[in-house]
């Protein structure tokens, strides 16, 4: 049977990972190349082991079979095709498989081919990335079998087991209990595989930090080789971010998009520090200084992804008590500790290694404000980190129970932000080795002033608080500074080639992808800091309840409550205008819709229903709002219910939203620049020298 | 690296940690159960804090007042509802469906009002009941 076949395929892929990673080790320390090829092509025979068990629950969702445990817990008679393939990740066991395959497809593309350099490095690289996999197919396997079926022992109780225990009989389901509803919103069904794609991704850089280590390799050549494949790990975990808020936004209906929630949060702590890295290792790479601090910068990436995956795959934060209870606790713990100190005492070990090239020479310089970029980026995580532990920690400390709100995280993580905005604009203008102040006063006083006359000029009109001012001043500095380095780079391009502007400026970023593409990132960072500045800051939020007919005006606009609507499938009220509910929808959820009519002077009326969804097998709800989307704001309406013939309505005022998801947008688009890979041959030609000189 | 650049980083470093600690446990909020809630007593007036309970079903009353939704109930420790003082949540916020369900469970936040009220910002409502999905009996069993 299909099941079997994928237990199966499971089990071989647990003994190529095991193999692969005893052979690279004995490859490794014995140096024969022969085993560390044999290793090498058992790590890339995972990837189709685990598409075949992957496809084996897919199958089963496909088929009906509620024998299998898990095809009974996330699907049903009436779960659509599509939802029944996407519900391959939409429960506990199915994902950690699902995130297996995500890794393996890593390994396969990074292992596909065999390396032509680097060759010291390749049996470390197979050993710590193999080796984290294997581990997890482990868990899969011994913790988390998406393969177990249900069995009736002889009293006729049910349970879930991988093998028949002896006396029961395979039970099979009349029905399975269906996904949960909050994984059907198209968000929810691509923002997991992104958030994964970028935490499995991040084992890559680390596995390639450690071999290095290992290897005893004092080139760069290891940075050069993993560079591409971590900014693919960055690129999906900030797509993973930001989809997780757009979701958020559209469906969980609280007018914001960030909640500082623990699962949230884990997602964020790797994407902080593999930031960092990112940058820090660029100086590891010219001038050969901050080994310590990078090799401690992608280890917190590895081991807080791998502390993330277990928060988020388990929900264990919410209580110390649950934490108990599940069985992944103490695996997922162990190998995170494991993880840690295993770097750490490698780095011990070959301290000798980590001994910077240079020594930095001034405050002033590149290498300094990198060095200050990782040193708030590691405040920020340590913030964060605090924040979400602190409930777990002061229950098990002191047994009461706190949590940390938002106000608290925007009030600490706020300034730190700011730093990093000062940092972006001024770090480019910095020159190696030693900035004379002159010259870098010289190229900062334009935006300087600029910024400064933003800023007083919104404190006039009366900006409130003083920081939203201080906020947008800051943003406007940095970016003045990143459009003049474009601005530059295009018209000495179009001086000395007479390319037009448009042709100068495709060039220009063609010619140095990387330097353009981190510039275009910066830039979606800043606008996305505009759109976050302004709604958190001038967020308008009011609430009534209204009789059918009643108005409320909220800004400029007046809402007209017309009527609700409730459709109730599990107790028949299910009116004529239901059926325009149920087209794609379980009849396992019932709806109350409020309908209204927005009127803004001088614009066509137009006419929302915001709704509530919610879950009859009681795991939940959801409210998608009504929005009314300009360029300026959003105006977003929720329909909270309808009680004693009042219907109550939450209108939410988000200014500047918009600049939030189209400066993610640029930075995806310049992370995609930014990993294009270059022809060698055109490198060289490469482009203007930097606007900062280093002083003699 | 020179002494002097790590020591400003440590200063600064300890400033940080610093800010941290001290609006942390300034602002952090607390989560209690009623019975510690009477405890604290009145040193917890307009602190904001998290408190969950057992809905008691009779108490609940809606209305809409000034056009603006006014929710009342009363919550208590699940297993001390007959002895204990009930503790009064005001609410202005919809009713939801779960409050009239006989083991909804509470969670609100917001602060205790010196008129011995709860007044609550947000509302959370569990179902106990509801909440347990287990396997199917032998009885549904309806095909092989």
């Amino acid at each position: 049977m299909i099941v079997d076949l994928g237990l199966i395929a499971l089990v071989i892929a647990a003994l190529a990972a095991i193999y692969s990673f005893v052979m690279a080790i004995l490859g490794g320390t014995q140096k024969r190349p022969a085993y560390i090829e044999s290793a090498r092509r058992a790590a890339v025979a995972v990837l189709p082991l685990l598409t075949l068990a992957c496809l084996a629950i897919i199958v089963s969702n496909l088929t009906d079979n509620y024998s299998l445990e898990y095809t009974y817990r996330v699907s049903n008679s009436t779960t659509p095709t599509f939802l029944r393939i996407t519900a391959l990740w939409g429960g506990q066991n199915g994902s950690i498989l699902f995130w297996n395959w995500l890794m393996s497809i890593y390994i396969f593309c990074v292992f596909v081919r065999p390396w032509k350099s680097n060759r010291d490095l390749l049996p470390w690289v197979i050993a710590v990335s193999i080796g984290t996999q294997a581990f997890f197919i482990l868990l899969t396997i011994f913790f988390a079998n998406p393969f177990a079926r249900l069995f009736a022992d002889a009293a006729g109780n049910i349970s879930p087991s991988v093998f028949m225990p002896a006396g029961a009989t395979l039970f099979r389901a009349a029905d399975g209990q269906g996904l949960n509803p909050l994984l059907r919103h198209p968000g929810m069904i691509i923002h997991p595989p992104m958030l994964y794609l970028g935490f499995v991704g991040l084992v890559i850089p680390f596995a390639y930090a450690i071999a290095a280590l290992i290897a005893k390799n004092k080139t760069n050549s290891w940075i050069i080789a993993m560079r591409r494949p971590t900014l693919v790990a960055w690129l999906f975990l900030s797509l993973g971010l930001l989809l997780g808020a757009r979701w958020a936004y559209d469906v969980l209906g609280w007018g914001g998009y960030w909640g500082w929630d623990p699962v949230e949060n884990s997602a964020l702590l790797p994407w902080l520090t593999a930031t960092a890295f990112l940058h820090s290792v660029i100086i590891q790479e010219k001038r050969g200084m901050f080994k310590i601090l990078n090799m401690v910068l992608i280890t917190l990436s590895f081991s807080w992804m791998i502390l993330g995956t277990f928060v988020t795959r388990t929900g264990v934060i919410s209580s110390v008590h649950s934490f108990a209870r599940s069985s992944l606790g103490v695996p997922f713990l162990s190998f995170w500790a494991f993880s840690l100190v295993g770097a750490i005492t490698l780095m011990a070990i070959r301290s000798d290694l980590l001994k910077s090239d240079n020594k930095l020479e001034s405050f002033l310089s590149r290498e300094a404000m990198f060095l200050l970029n990782s040193f708030v980026f590691l405040t920020i995580w340590f913030t964060v980190n605090v924040g979400t532990y602190y409930s777990m920690f002061s229950e098990l400390l002191t047994g009461e129970k706190l949590t940390i709100g938002p106000p608290v995280y925007n009030q600490l993580v706020g300034p730190q932000v700011a730093a990093l905005i000062l940092l972006m604009g001024i770090a480019p203008l910095v020159a190696w080795h030693k900035s004379s102040p002159e010259a870098l006063g010289k190229m900062i006083w334009k935006p300087a002033v600029l910024a400064v006359a933003v800023m007083v000029l919104l404190f006039v009109i009366g900006a409130n608080p003083i920081f939203v001012a201080i906020g947008f001043g800051l943003v406007t500095f940095s970016l003045a500074i990143t459009l003049t380095e474009y601005w530059r780079g295009m018209r000495a391009r179009h001086k000395l080639s007479g390319e037009n502007y448009f042709k100068a400026f495709t060039h220009l970023i063609a010619r140095n992808r990387r330097r353009y593409g981190g510039y275009m990132i910066h830039l979606g960072v800043l606008v996305m800091g505009i759109g976050v500045i302004g709604s958190l800051n001038f967020q308008v939020q009011t609430q009534r309840s209204l009789a059918p007919g009643g108005q409320m005006q909220v800004g400029p606009y007046t809402i007209t409550y017309e009527r609700a609507l409730t459709c109730d499938p599990s107790t028949g009220q299910m009116s004529a205008d239901c059926a325009a509910w149920y087209i794609e929808r379980g009849r396992d959820i019932a709806i109350v819709a409020g309908y209204m009519t927005i009127e803004k002077a001088g614009q066509a009326p137009v006419r929302v229903a915001p709704y509530r969804e919610i879950f009859l097998n009681g795991t939940g709800e959801l409210t998608p709002p009504g929005v009314l989307s300009t360029v300026g704001e959003d105006l977003y309406l929720l329909f909270l219910g309808e009680q004693s013939g009042f219907g109550t309505i939450k209108a939410y005022i988000n200014p500047l939203i918009q600049f939030l998801w189209v400066g993610g947008i640029i930075l995806v688009i310049g992370t995609l620049v930014a990993m294009w890979p270059t022809p060698t041959a055109r490198r060289q030609t490469a482009a203007l020298p930097e606007r900062a000189v280093a002083v003699k | 690296m020179k002494p002097k650049y790590l020591l400003g980083l440590a200063l600064m470093a300890a400033a940080v940690v610093f800010l941290i600690v001290t609006s942390m446990s300034a602002n952090a909020q607390y989560f209690y159960t009623v019975d510690e809630l009477w405890a604290k007593g009145q040193s917890l007036v307009d602190q904001n804090v998290r408190v969950s309970g057992a809905v008691i079903n009779a108490s609940t009353k809606f209305e809409v007042r000034d056009n603006q939704p006014y929710l009342e109930f009363e919550i208590a420790d699940a297993d001390k509802v007959a002895t204990q003082k009930p503790l009064r949540i005001v609410y202005n916020g919809p009713k939801p469906d779960l409050i009239n369900e006989p083991h909804a469970q509470a969670i609100v936040e917001g602060h205790l009002g010196a008129d011995g009220n709860f007044h609550a910002d947000t509302l959370l409502l569990k179902c106990p009941s509801r909440y347990e999905e287990e396997f199917p009996n032998q009885v549904d069993k309806t095909s092989g």
